[in-house]
């Protein structure tokens, strides 16, 4: 069993913000002022005059820039959940597989209670004549267009300038891996030193979608696997642990 | 005549969430030596045939330790449905399916309170969106009108009224109940009120889990 | 429900890897995943996880031995009988996630037919000493196998240790004309267990050449092989069960060698089951009843894990009735 999922009580630091705290669904949010204007974010529900919590977390919240407008928002309050399974936001970067054609656009699975469509004309340089060249089974790295909870969602490979900016098809090799949802946030935020941690000693690339799907490539197989294990267990580390794996594992495959 | 020393005792709590690594969520839990593994997937694919244009369509499917799937599991799961339904928030995800599991492994009695207290664990594992929580509790009557909060096997064989109550965690109303045997309204009252308060102790088992499980995000930021 | 699709980029991934003798959870090629057996507290009753639990790599089976007393077949009249019965459950995997209950399909069947060729055709359990009135009454043994977690793929062996766990842990009544006994043990003659091995061609060179063997192999890597052996072998290396599937040609001295492996997994298996019932013995003896049952299979110090004592609580307001 892994040494980081240990229960520690001795090591409550003061680093935690101090108004956070860990809630369940039905609970009453009091912290919030009742004649301020707030921003209710994931995991919270405006229920008539009040907010209550729907899913169980971290409760935090941050103040917002104040305005001179009337009803500007003075903070805004979410949940820190932890989840695996993906619903489709517009606007988030996905790693999907292609499931099949059909007609001019491809189904591709990205872990969403259904699978999203991508049509052929959303890739670089495509055109009528001109086709993208992915089979079912290839791994994509797209962008959702259209998400909402009544609509199967749209993916597509190019950005608002119908440049490719790291999107498309992922080949040339390289290993796929699901985290939860949680890791991938961690891993994106700017405080993470992981990935710059691990790039300083061993080149890779990697893409990595909001939908709980990394994929990475290393020079070598061996690198690669070590690589993808690094993230994994990087679940519940803080910054210090997180040096100290890369280290031992920079060590590791240097062959020490 | 007095209430027994062991009357109104809950059974020794379990769980362990995350279980089955591969499910969105899941628990084992077992109150006493009744325990049961319950995973869940959810919102996920549904089948169009039962999709739901207004909400999620909740599965629920819940196999005997040991035989074929009788009446007495289809009983079960409907009761569970109903409360699926009513403790998420499924018109948040329309057109999805939120699919529950439940393979008890040892009965030894408050079979359906252990599987409801299981449901929930699992749901809250699996961090699906939810107005309230729900916990169940069984009571039984003895000949002598001796009122046990959650009994095993055992200490329920001289029982002569069962009776399971599922509460949800807002405002303590009644979401189930599952009857057995005769119940007068004065038995029914007292049982009623025993099994709330057995069930506001499993609210807090609820609390504690989820603090333990979220211990170290919260001492991350 | 419909299982996350294997890419074409992870099939190639793991191919490439097992030309270095990698293997994406850090195995080496030979090697087993970890095995726990957790007797519960109902006679006949085990519990079998295979890997670590908690991550995608594990699989988790349940089985439950349970008597019944029936007529016996027209065949043999002196002969109790055994059924085995293998359902996954709606959790074993995305899958069978279907409230219809399929029971399985044909992996179910896979399983299913493993086992009872393994158990039942080996003999293993004494059916002679089952029989209660010849042409009669006989007992009927009935062994329950519930895949819990199949995501990480080993059901079959893992299946096979739980059902001979059940076996072993289980007490039928007994029946005296003069007074009442406790409930006896089955007679087991010898202890067959499965052990799957996957191989999967070379990459490079032609299909003569040697294949790479993975022992125990998981789900992504059955859907990447070429073929695969399933071994029934018991300790003392007499083989019960030779099941090949798949596109394969295998020499002769691969089988006899990989008997071999299959059986020294056997011995161990074996081993654990008799530790592990002793144990349980020595608890029930000493009256230990709490620590007996499945709650007490996965206590670690994990924020995962809650714990409450019995306790009692308050009725401030209850009436006698």
């Amino acid at each position: 069993m892994p040494a980081e999922m240990e229960l520690d009580p001795d090591n409550v630091s003061a680093k935690s913000s101090p108004s956070a705290r860990v809630v369940i669904p039905g609970d009453p949010v009091p912290e919030i002022p009742p004649s301020d204007v707030v921003i209710l974010g994931p995991g919270l529900r405006r229920e008539g005059p009040h907010a209550i919590v729907t899913r169980p977390g971290v409760l935090r919240h941050k103040p917002l820039p104040s305005s001179a407008e009337k009803l500007a928002p003075k903070a805004i309050y979410w949940v820190d959940t932890h989840a695996k399974r993906y619903v489709a936001a517009r606007g988030e970067h996905v790693i999907g597989v292609i499931l099949a054609k059909a007609g001019d656009t491809f189904r591709v699975d990205i872990g969403t209670s259904e699978p999203a469509s991508l049509s052929f004309m959303a890739f670089e340089g495509a055109t009528k004549k001109n086709r993208p060249n992915a089979l079912p089974g290839d791994v994509v790295y797209a962008k959702l267009l259209v998400a909402s909870r009544d609509m199967e969602p749209e993916l597509v490979c190019v950005d608002a300038y119908g440049k490719k900016a790291g999107m498309g098809v992922l080949s040339g090799g390289g290993f796929v891996f699901t985290t939860p949802l949680h890791v991938i946030r961690k891993l994106l935020s700017p405080d993470c030193v992981l990935l710059k941690t691990l790039g300083d000693s061993i080149p890779f690339e990697i893409a990595v979608g909001m939908n709980g799907r990394i994929w990475v490539r290393c020079k070598s197989v061996k690198e690669t696997i070590s690589l993808a294990n690094a993230i994994s267990v990087a679940e519940y580390m803080n910054n210090d642990e997180i040096k100290a794996m890369s280290a031992k594992l920079v060590n590791a495959l240097a062959g020490f | 005549m007095p209430v027994k020393d062991k009357a109104l005792e809950l059974r020794p709590l379990f769980a362990q969430l995350g279980l089955l690594g591969h499910t969105d969520g899941s628990v084992m839990f077992s109150l006493g030596q009744t325990a049961v593994i319950c995973g869940v997937y959810g919102p996920a694919e549904v089948k169009p045939h039962k999709e739901r244009l207004e909400g999620a369509t909740v599965e629920i499917s819940l196999r005997p330790p040991s035989g074929p799937t009788g009446l007495q599991e289809k009983a079960k799961e409907a009761v569970l449905k109903g409360l699926v339904e009513s403790s998420i928030l499924g018109s948040l995800h329309p057109r999805t399916s939120v699919f529950v599991s439940l393979q008890p492994l040892d009965m030894d009695g408050g079979e359906l309170a252990a599987a409801v207290n299981a449901t929930c664990l699992a749901l809250m594992d699996c961090s699906i969106s939810m107005r309230c929580l729900f916990a169940s509790v069984e009571v039984t009557r003895t000949e002598d009108g001796i009122i046990l909060l959650d009994p095993s096997q055992k200490q329920a064989t001289k029982a002569v009224a069962k009776a399971t109550f599922v509460f949800e965690s807002v405002n303590q109303d009644v979401l189930a109940s599952h009857l057995e045997g005769r119940w007068s309204e004065k038995a029914f009252q007292a049982g009623l009120q025993a099994a709330l308060d057995g069930s506001k102790a499993i609210f807090q088992f609820y609390r504690e889990t989820v603090k333990r499980k979220f211990s170290k995000e919260l001492m991350m930021k | 429900m419909r299982d996350v699709p294997l890419s074409n980029l992870e099939r190639q991934f793991l191919l490439d890897a097992l030309e270095e003798s990698k293997r994406l959870d850090g195995r080496s090629t030979p090697q087993r995943r970890p095995l726990e057996l957790h007797f519960g507290r109902v006679e006949g009753t085990a519990l079998v996880s295979v890997g670590e639990t908690q991550s995608d790599h594990a699989s988790l089976v349940y089985a439950q031995a349970s008597a019944s007393i029936a007529e016996p077949a027209v065949s043999r009249p002196i002969e109790g009988m055994l059924n085995i019965f293998v359902t996954y459950c709606g959790s074993a995997a995305a899958r069978f996630a279907d409230a219809a209950g399929t029971a399985g399909g044909d992996e179910a069947v896979e399983v299913t037919r493993l086992l009872e060729r393994c158990l039942k055709e080996s003999r293993c359990l004494d059916l002679e000493s089952l029989c209660i009135v010849a042409e009669e009454k006989v007992w009927q043994i009935r062994l329950d196998v519930n895949i819990l977690s199949a995501a990480a793929g080993g059901v079959a062996d893992a299946a096979s240790v739980a059902a001979l766990a059940a076996l072993a842990h289980f007490k039928r009544p007994e029946i005296h004309p003069v007074s009442e006994r406790d409930p006896v043990a089955l007679a087991i003659h010898h202890y067959p267990v499965l052990s799957t091995f996957a191989f999967f061609n070379r990459q490079k060179s032609g299909s003569n050449a040697e294949k790479i063997v993975c022992v125990d192999p998981t789900w992504q890597e059955e859907q990447v092989m070429a073929g695969k052996i399933v071994f029934g072998v018991n300790p003392y290396r007499e083989i019960c069960t030779l099941h090949l599937a798949g596109q394969l040609l295998i020499d002769k001295s691969v089988v006899l060698r990989y008997a071999h492996v299959a059986s020294q997994h056997a011995k161990s298996v074996v081993d654990l089951i008799k530790n592990q019932l002793h144990e349980d013995t020595q608890k029930r003896l000493a009256g230990q009843t709490e620590e007996i049952g499945f709650a007490f299979a996965f206590k670690q110090n994990s924020i995962l894990q809650n714990v409450k004592p019995a306790e009692m609580v308050s009725t401030a307001n209850l009436e006698h009735v």
